[in-house]
């Protein structure tokens, strides 16, 4: 498994690059976050007393040198909004995010296979015609407004879904739809391209010629090979997903790390948008990780 | 499988032509329309479609129309700026890392990595604040987060190409290396790209409708997205704020998809059995 | 083909699992639900600086003193208060107040808490408001006396910050479950999500009548509506857009009330700025500006046109200020006067108009640019995400800007915005205005122990400032607040604190 050792070890370089860019990149946007902690009636000195107390006063790199250091022990430091600890305040939200992204990537594979086959195999036809639809209409609804609109449907005017929050499988059904969507989207399309490649391959017309019977030509041929690509999309597609998860979880009153997020800049809460960033780019990584384990069992010559 | 004959498939007309349709509306706007696009007439907010006002007017009573019109430039402005400076962008990094491996693809995909882990709404909100919100800034933002895409598809696609048969016969006969990318791989590679690419055009329109959402679109111009964000927050009194832009949204991923795979067909020899 | 099967029977399933799942419970009659646009993030009344915390806390904790509907302080700890000297308080607290763990809250824990406030190390946002006190002195665990280094005309409205229990105070945890003496206890917190408070038994105003306060946090307008017209939101203050309210009247279980309110919003300049320095420019724009037809197309009516910062339910309001009504033809006069003739672009000048991305800041920026547009003053509007904006609007990196503010019935605030020595971070004077005659009238005020005279140095401060025009007034919004019919007994208080909750019933 010398393979998935290396890939591992790739991964480091990839969430330190996260983190230093994360790091820079807060520091560079304008606004104080000591001004926004204490207030307007607080006087220079108080001010200056907390950013000392913070080490904001610091030069950059020794307070980038400082947050390395902190990451080694796995200490993110103290959120300044929320004044405890980091990991605990995301903590509190994680939970919330990883289910909502689970189930929305559950949602779009769920509907994005099989319609990407049957409109593969029914090329041209209706079934093929409706899938192209669907998928368009999928990528032109951005979740800010898709989210609503099924809250309107189904728990405004139909009854049968909570509004929004988090009570109950049934309340996370239209999160993940909404969220799902544009993922479904894409991957209708990808699975439908990507069957189309396969199905026109000389082993498969061969097994055809055969006679062997359709369903098992798909089942047992074309449906691995066709695969690959579509995982690899899945997890690339993840990271936009995430972002999605930020308005998904504004829409459904939603208490995830998306959330924090924004929060979290809007208060120039640095600490804080560091670890909601490592936390997203970790699962955008680990995902990543699992659908390249993923691939290298499906299609045995990938070795990287 | 027969595909239609002839040299222009009936479907990519179509796109062609919706593409040439919107085309005119972004030119002819000042022509088909009456007054400026954010003139407001407070008298008819959030009217439904009237004669006057065949889609409707929004919350300052604006013409939708009119707003939509005038959003096709901005909108197809954005949409193509992003989806070309990151095909050239992606497809150069990744066919470059992919081609000449060893640390220039180590190092090409751990940048992509990063860029692909980072959350695109942090960095949009970095760049609004930092350069303030207007189209040109818009651009870079989506762009930044949209090429590492192609980069890593173009990557998987010359490593699966560089051993194939056709290539090695090329290299054996003593092509280099930019004219075997260029004339051997490329052909070949480009077909998950161009789907890849039409569906982006797509996304970006809804990543910049999505920023118009939390504030940050491009300001003083009218854009779908723009619009169709303003249909979000009114969407429990004047639904059709949203719908028209929605439309003009689709129909343009419709006719950029349908252009998309007429250009797959013709440049992937393989799918045209 | 199977496939097909397998999708419908994927929809069949969530179908059924939604189906199953949804309904809503019937309405516990001793629970309200509150819908909150933002997270209560930090419910330590030490540290707690956010609008939604701060609305919170009169629930969980007692203060000295409260302020009442009306905005003026009156006895909540403190049973009675005597100033012997202007720089001394003595304040005599109720016997048999007990906090949420039982102890007996005394001098000691107010000291403490005040003390805890004025420690620079401990970071505390009301430290600067504090800096007036010298001293805080206990006598007996009945008395509390408040020694000023100088007279403060405007210190009881300080007095109204929650007290925490000594014992209690220097846990690591008590933010995760601060322990007070208010109506409510501390229920349960799942941050980003829902806030619940349990009526407290030992409250000493008696138990409040409902047994529990939820408070949703749901940060999308439309699904809190749609939250509200369903019934699963029975109390909706400070967060409904006027154009909402007559969607909300149509679900027949809500009572949907307006009355006037005294946030006041206002576009401000920069008097450091080249053109806007020059007082005829300024007018102009005031007189540009068609403050009706905005309330009628933005507010639906629901706003009154303000000419001063203190709404007229103040008793420091000033009545007779310079009110700029709108007169376009005097705009451009003035405009003519300053020395800026129409150029053949037609335009005068160009000016940059920041906002937050709050949309209906945006909508109003609009309209404003194109009044001002009307008299050729050429707007750019930008609205810029909210750290940013105040970040620029407190460094004086503006021109024109447009915002609020809520709550106010301390009337020292004019000196915290208008003195020129609040100018940031030292106070609100974004605009960099002075005027050494509002600064002698607004010290004066702050020591002035005489309430007439008092008054009257500050209406003659809003006089002067309204005739500087350093802000253009626009209107003070209504309050808009949406409650289940099945609840009797809420009253808004001007800050949009939730105070009243405890006096809430059900409705007979």
């Amino acid at each position: 498994m010398t393979g998935l050792g290396r890939r591992l070890l790739l991964l480091i370089p990839t969430v330190l690059g996260v983190l230093t860019l994360v790091f820079f990149l807060v520091h560079l946007i304008p606004g104080d976050p000591v001004e926004l902690m204490l207030g307007e009636t607080a006087s220079r000195a108080d001010l200056g007393q907390l950013r000392a107390d913070l080490g904001l006063d610091r030069p950059l790199s020794e307070q980038y040198a400082r947050f390395l250091g902190g990451l080694v022990r796995g200490d993110l430091g103290r959120s300044f909004y929320y004044r405890k600890p980091v990991l605990a305040v995301i903590g509190g939200a994680l939970p919330a995010t990883a289910l909502l992204a689970a189930a929305a990537m559950a949602v779009a594979v769920l509907v994005a296979l099989p319609l990407g086959i049957l409109a593969a195999i029914r090329r041209d036809r209706l079934p093929d015609r409706l899938a192209l639809f669907g998928s368009l209409v999928g990528v032109s609804m951005p979740n800010f407004w898709l989210g609503p609109m099924l809250i309107i449907l189904f728990s405004f005017r139909l009854g049968w879904l909570p509004v929004s929050g988090r009570e109950g499988a049934a309340s996370l059904v239209l999160p993940a739809l909404t969220l799902g969507t544009a993922l479904s989207a894409i991957l209708v399309r990808m699975t439908r391209a990507s069957m189309l490649d396969v199905l026109g391959e000389d082993y498969l017309r061969t097994a055809r010629a055969k006679g062997v019977r359709p369903v098992t030509v798909i089942a047992r041929h074309a449906l691995r090979n066709a695969l690959l690509p579509v995982v690899t999309i899945i997890g690339l597609q993840f990271g936009a997903l995430l972002s999605g998860a930020v308005i998904t979880e504004n829409v459904f009153a939603w208490p995830g790390v998306g959330t924090l997020l924004i929060q979290a800049i809007t208060a120039r809460d640095y600490p804080l948008v560091q670890g909601c960033v490592l936390v997203i780019a970790l699962c955008y990584v680990v995902v990543n990780f699992l659908t390249d384990s993923l691939y290298a069992l499906i299609d045995p010559r990938v070795r990287t | 499988m027969t595909r239609p004959t002839g040299r222009f498939p009936v479907t990519a007309v179509i796109g062609a032509a919706i593409l040439a349709l919107m085309l005119a509306l972004a030119l002819l706007a000042p022509v088909i329309t009456t007054g400026k696009p954010l003139q407001t007439d407070l008298e008819g907010a959030l009217r439904g479609p009237t004669a006057g006002h065949p889609f409707g007017q929004d919350r300052l009573g604006r013409d939708i129309f009119a707003q939509v019109a005038y959003g096709t430039r901005a909108s197809l402005l954005i949409a193509i700026s992003v989806v070309t400076l990151t095909v050239i962008a992606g497809v150069a990094a990744g066919a470059a890392a992919g081609y000449l491996g060893g640390a220039v693809d180590v190092v090409v995909m751990r940048v992509v990595d990063i860029f692909l882990a980072f959350p695109g709404i942090l960095l949009a909100i970095a760049l609004a604040g930092v350069l303030g919100p207007n189209l040109g800034n818009l651009v870079i933002a989506l762009s930044m987060m949209g090429w590492v895409g192609y980069a890593r598809l173009m990557r998987a696609q010359l490593l699966s190409l560089r051993e194939r048969e056709y290539v090695t016969a090329a290299r054996a006969v003593g092509a280099g290396p930019w004219r075997i990318v260029g004339r051997h791989i490329l052909p070949n590679a480009l077909s998950p790209v161009i789907v890849q690419a039409t569906f982006s055009a797509a996304g970006v329109i809804i990543a910049e409708s999505s920023l118009s959402f939390l504030g940050l679109g491009p300001q003083n111009v009218p854009t779908w997205g723009g619009l169709l964000a303003q249909g979000a927050a009114y969407l429990l009194y004047a639904p059709h704020i949203a719908f028209f832009p929605g439309l003009f949204i689709m129909l343009t991923v419709l006719a950029f998809n349908l252009v998309g795979d007429a250009l797959r067909d013709s440049l992937d020899p393989k799918s045209r059995q | 083909m199977r496939l097909p099967r397998l999708l419908l029977l994927s929809v069949a399933v969530c179908t059924l699992l939604g189906a199953a799942c949804s309904g809503d419970k019937p309405a516990d009659p001793g629970t309200l639900v509150v819908g909150l646009e933002a997270n209560p993030t930090n419910l330590d009344p030490r540290l707690a600086t956010g609008a939604a915390a701060v609305r919170i806390l009169p629930l969980l904790f007692n203060s000295l003193l409260r302020l009442d509907p009306a905005g003026e302080p009156t006895p909540e700890l403190a049973l009675s208060w005597e100033t012997p000297s202007p720089t001394t308080y003595v304040f005599h607290l109720r016997r048999g107040v007990r906090f949420h763990d039982g102890r007996e809250l005394t001098s000691a824990d107010v000291r403490y808490s005040y003390d805890w406030m004025r420690e620079p190390g401990n970071h505390s946002p009301n430290q600067g408001a504090l800096a007036v006190v010298a001293a805080i002195e206990t006598p007996d665990a009945q008395t509390v006396r408040f020694v000023l280094k100088e007279p403060f005309a405007s210190f009881l409205q300080n007095l109204t910050l929650g007290i925490v229990p000594a014992h209690r105070g220097e846990a690591q945890d008590f933010v995760d479950a601060p322990v007070g003496s208010g109506p409510f206890r501390w229920g349960e917190w799942r941050p980003g999500e829902r806030l619940v408070l349990l009526a407290f038994d030992d409250a000493w105003e008696g138990r409040p009548h409902l047994d529990r306060v939820v408070f949703r946090i749901v940060a999308n307008e439309t699904t809190r509506l749609l939250e509200t017209r369903r019934g699963r939101i029975d109390l909706l203050w400070n967060n409904i857009p006027p154009y909402a309210a007559p969607f909300l009247r149509e679900a027949p279980q809500l009572a949907v009330t307006t009355r006037p309110g005294i946030t006041y919003q206002y576009l401000g300049f920069n008097l450091q700025d080249a053109t806007l320095k020059e007082p005829l420019v300024r007018r102009a724009i005031a007189h540009a500006v068609d403050r009706d037809r905005i309330i009628k197309a933005l507010f639906l009516g629901l706003a009154r046109p303000a000419a001063t910062l203190l709404a007229p339910e103040n008793w420091a309001h000033a009545g007779e200020v310079a009110s700029y009504p709108h007169d376009p033809a005097l705009a451009r006069r003035l405009l003519d006067q300053a020395g800026y003739p129409v150029r053949p672009d037609g335009s005068r000048f160009a000016l940059s108009y920041k906002t937050s991305t709050d949309r209906q800041g945006i909508e109003m920026a609009d309209l404003v640019s194109e009044d001002l547009a009307a008299v050729g003053i050429r707007v750019e509007r930008r609205s810029f995400e909210w750290g940013t904006f105040y970040g620029d609007i407190k460094a004086g990196n503006f021109q024109l800007y447009s915002l609020r503010w809520v709550g106010i019935t301390d009337p020292d605030t004019l000196h915290y915005i208008f003195h020129s020595a609040s100018v940031p971070p030292a106070g609100a004077n974004r605009g960099r205005y002075a005027n050494a005659e509002v600064d002698r009238l607004l010290d004066a005020s702050r020591s002035e122990s005489d309430p007439v005279a008092r008054r009257a140095q500050l209406i003659a401060a809003q006089r002067l400032i309204a005739a500087d025009c350093v802000y253009v007034s626009l209107w003070y919004p209504d309050d808009i607040f949406a409650l289940a019919r099945r609840f009797e007994g809420f009253e808004p208080y001007p800050g949009g604190q939730y105070t009243s909750l405890k006096q809430v019933r059900a409705a007979r």
